[in-house]
Parts: C-alpha cells; sequence; structure tokens
C-alpha cells in the first residue's frame, strides 16, 4: 500500500466514521512532540480551564460577601444553605461530571465545596454558640478529609489528592498543636512545619507511582499536582527553616542547597524560585545580623545587592539549562 | 516504581511518626504524676476587686496555718468583704477540692512550700493560641497543674469554682499537708 492508498483509505474510514480526527490526532501526537496543528486545541482547553478557576473564584468571593454583609438578614437557613447546602451540592456535582471532558468542571466543582464545607461547619457550630477551636476543627478535618479521600479514590480527579493532602495537613496541625498545649514552644512548631514540607516532596515524588493513564491531559495535570506540593514543600522546609535560627542558621545554608539540587533533579520550578527566594533572605539576615556592625550598612547593601543580582543569573541559567528545557 | 511508592510511604508515615514521638515524649512524663500531699488554698481579693478585701490573710507559722490581720488604710475606703478568705483543701488522690473552717487545720502541719515534700509545685499554665487562632487552639486549655520535671496533671476544680475564680490572680496558694 502505498502513500495515496493509505490516505485514501484513511478518508473512507473518516467517511464511514469508524474513525475519528481526533484518533488520527491521537496517533499522530504519540511518542512525539505536539505538532502546531493540534495547539490550538489544546490552548482553548487552558483558556476554559481559566475560566472555570475564576468563576469559582468569583463565586466563593460572592458567598463570602453574601454571608458577611447579610449575616442577620438571611438568617441560620439561609447561611447553612449558601455555604453547607452549596458545599454538599458541588460534591455531588462532582461525582455527577463523570465523562472524560467533564474532567475539569469536576474537579473545580470539588474545590468549591472544599472551601465551603469548613464554613458551613463553622456557621453551624456559631449557631450553637460553640467556638470552632478543638475538639470541633479537629473533627471537621478529619470528616472532610475521608469525604475528599473517598472522592480522590472514587473518581481519580488530581484536584482531590490536593484537597486531601490540605485536610491531612489541618489534622495534623490541629494534633500537634493539641499535643503540644501547655508544653507550647514555637520551635518544635518550627520543626513540624519542616517536616511537613519535606513529607509533601516525598509525596509528591511518590504521587508519580499512582499515575497509570496513558492520557497526555491528565498527565499534566498531575505534573502541576506534583509541581504545587513541590513548591508547598519547599516553602514548608524554607519558610519555617529560616526561622529557627541559631546553629540552624548553618544547616539552613544545606537546605537552600538542597532545594537547588532537588529542583533540578525533580525537574521543579517552584523549588527552584524558592531557593533562591530563601538564599537571598538568609543572604539579608545574615549579613545583618553578623556582618553589618563591622562593615557597615552601605557596603553591606552594595555586597547584598550584587549577590542578589547574581543568584538571579543563576536561577534563571539553572532554570534554562536543567529545568525549563527538559520539562518541554 | 517501587522505589517510588516507598517515597510516597515515607512521605505519608513522617508526620504520623513524628506525632507519635512528640505525644510519647510529651505524654509520658504525666503517667509518672503521683503527688502524695494534700494542700491548702484560698480565693483572696482578684486584681479586679478594686478597693475590696478581707480583713485578715492566711500565712504559716512554725508549721501551722495562722490568721493574720492585713494593714488597714485610712485614706482609702475599703469595702470588707469578711474576716478571713474561704479556704480550702485540695485532694491530690481523688482530684477533688472542698472547702474548710480555718478550726479544722489546728491539728495539720502545714509547709509552706513551695515546693511539696515529694517534690511537686503548684502552677497556673498557659497552652497556646495556635497559628493566629486557628488550627485547633483553645484558651480553655490554661489552667492549675501540680508539676514536676517536665510532667503535668490538671487539677480540677480550680478554674471554674462556685466562687467565679477564673483569673489566677484569685488562687492563693498556702502550704502543704503533712
Amino acid at each position: 500500500m502505498d502513500k495515496q492508498q493509505t490516505i485514501a483509505f484513511i478518508e473512507d474510514q473518516l467517511a464511514a466514521g469508524k474513525i475519528s480526527k481526533e484518533d488520527i490526532f491521537s496517533i499522530a501526537s504519540r511518542g512525539a512532540p505536539v505538532s502546531r496543528s493540534v495547539m490550538p486545541t489544546s490552548s482553548s482547553k487552558n483558556l476554559i480551564s481559566t475560566f472555570y478557576g475564576i468563576g469559582a473564584i468569583i463565586a466563593l468571593i460572592g458567598i463570602v460577601i453574601l454571608i458577611e454583609q447579610n449575616w442577620t438578614q438571611i438568617g441560620f437557613g439561609g447561611r447553612i444553605l449558601v455555604t453547607l447546602g452549596i458545599s454538599l451540592t458541588t460534591y455531588v456535582a462532582g461525582f455527577l461530571f463523570n465523562k472524560d471532558h467533564q474532567r475539569i468542571i469536576s474537579q473545580i466543582m470539588f474545590t468549591i465545596s472544599s472551601a465551603l464545607a469548613p464554613l458551613g461547619v463553622y456557621v453551624l457550630l456559631n449557631e450553637a454558640n460553640i467556638d470552632f477551636v478543638w475538639p470541633y476543627q479537629f473533627y471537621t478535618a478529619c470528616i472532610l478529609f475521608i469525604l475528599f479521600g473517598y472522592a480522590l479514590w472514587a473518581t481519580k480527579k488530581n484536584i482531590l489528592f490536593l484537597l486531601t493532602i490540605g485536610f491531612a495537613s489541618w489534622i495534623y496541625y490541629s494534633l500537634i498543636l493539641k499535643i503540644f498545649g501547655s508544653n507550647y514552644n514555637s520551635d518544635l512548631l518550627k520543626y513540624a512545619s519542616i517536616l511537613l514540607g519535606l513529607s509533601y516532596i516525598l509525596i509528591a515524588r511518590g504521587y508519580q507511582s499512582i499515575s497509570t493513564t496513558i492520557d497526555s491531559s491528565n498527565e499534566k495535570e498531575k505534573k502541576a499536582v506534583r509541581n504545587v506540593l513541590y513548591g508547598f514543600g519547599a516553602l514548608g522546609v524554607l519558610g519555617a527553616g529560616i526561622f529557627v535560627g541559631g546553629f540552624f542558621d548553618l544547616i539552613f545554608i544545606a537546605f537552600i542547597f538542597g532545594a537547588f539540587y532537588g529542583s533540578v533533579y525533580l525537574k521543579s520550578q517552584s523549588m527552584l524560585v524558592f531557593g533562591a527566594l530563601f538564599l537571598m533572605a538568609h543572604i539579608v539576615k545574615l549579613t545583618s545580623k553578623y556582618f553589618v556592625d563591622s562593615i557597615g550598612w552601605p557596603i553591606a547593601l552594595i555586597v547584598i545587592g550584587f549577590l542578589m543580582i547574581g543568584i538571579g543569573y543563576m536561577t534563571y541559567e539553572l532554570n534554562k539549562k536543567y529545568i525549563s528545557n527538559k520539562l518541554a | 516504581m517501587k522505589n517510588k511508592n516507598i517515597t510516597l510511604i515515607i512521605g505519608i508515615a513522617l508526620p504520623i511518626l513524628f506525632i507519635t514521638i512528640i505525644s510519647i515524649v510529651i505524654f509520658t512524663p504525666n503517667l509518672f504524676i503521683k503527688p502524695q500531699y494534700n494542700f491548702l488554698y484560698s480565693i483572696e481579693d482578684s486584681y479586679y476587686s478594686y478597693n475590696q478585701q478581707y480583713l485578715n490573710s492566711y500565712s504559716i507559722q512554725n508549721g501551722h496555718l495562722v490568721s493574720t490581720a492585713l494593714p488597714v488604710y485610712s485614706n482609702t475606703k475599703i469595702v470588707y468583704k469578711g474576716d478571713n478568705p474561704p479556704l480550702f483543701l485540695y485532694d491530690v488522690k481523688n482530684n477533688s477540692t472542698h472547702q474548710i473552717n480555718f478550726v479544722d487545720t489546728k491539728n495539720l502541719s502545714i509547709e509552706a512550700g513551695p515546693s511539696s515534700p515529694d517534690g511537686y509545685i503548684v502552677k497556673y499554665q498557659y497552652s497556646n493560641d495556635g497559628i493566629f487562632g486557628l488550627l485547633g487552639s483553645n484558651n480553655n486549655q490554661n489552667g492549675h497543674v501540680i508539676a514536676k520535671g517536665n510532667g503535668s496533671k490538671k487539677l480540677d476544680g480550680l478554674d471554674s469554682g462556685n466562687y467565679g475564680y477564673s483569673y489566677n490572680e484569685n488562687f492563693k496558694f498556702i502550704g502543704w499537708i503533712k
């Protein structure tokens, strides 16, 4: 079968409806970079996702303003309806939008549900004159963790992985604060945050193993989820670590370079950005703490300024050479 | 694939392990809090009961409780609430408290402390407010405890009594009953 015959055969199959244009695009893009002809589909998908995301944020802001401005006018029924009611409805809708092309809207529904559920519990407890503190926050976090964990198990939607980890983190902090209680030590809370950050990075790394699909858009979502976790992980480790102080200031330098190495190894731009930002912050902190008295602020500022430029350039080069090229 | 599963498992296990370890470190000393000596305390004037006071207060002299007269201020109008502030005995074994009369303490041998003969102290302990008051904090955890080393045990009935006792300024520890 020569080229003309093959094309004629494919055209026949297309006309007969046995195969679709999408099938041909799918075959053409397998194992090769996405061609320019499919880009419009991808960009329009991104546009739709952006609209969905903006819509969800606007709706959530609207609900918060509605409750805040009309707290007494809408009464308990109204407050519950716009919080727990919408949360429950969107949770169910997340399950109902189960077609492949409805994946994004389903995830938006779950996100709205997760944001409104704690607000709804607060409204409910407020009506019963109960403060939203321990143990009610702990119970709420546990129930939401189970509900969204179940949704993750049942629908395999990627956003649910982030939401479930979010509720698990809430459980973690509420337990830590309860256990610390009167033995409160803010350093312990910092170490707890460093550990949680490390845990996010490991979970993100392991999340790849859950991936069983060859669907490219699903794979893209998984990558985004991993990148968010890498980012929050780096933020947790570095953000808490910079406030420990003392001898940890030395160890923290190793943490920063660990973040640079990790960003290249894990192909994570968010980790690279946080590594660079915290390196700058640490230089400012160390300079103001140890060198300002001997060299004075003007010279310190000149040195810091040039170091910032150097870090910015190094970050750009690292990203160009080892991360963005590999992501493409 | 197996390697990545391990990282996922370690990632999930780390916070659980951390919580387990700090629970053991923090709660284990509390299991060994077994005080032997009861103590006396009184509810005196709080910082907020301005221009109100009792005529007498309590102190320990030669191992016994005595009532001592408080100074009288001539240039301030004081409203006297009574002769002596209410006196209480805290039973550490049953974790209960009850009011007693001053005359009932005549035969008691009392040590002023602040530490008990077996090394315990009574102190007010604050809990934290969480992160910006979020994430499971609770001020109701504040209160008096009996403590030794790293361990402590909350003293029930001290911080929500019939006397409307809610500020630790009211509480006056008197001494340990030997």
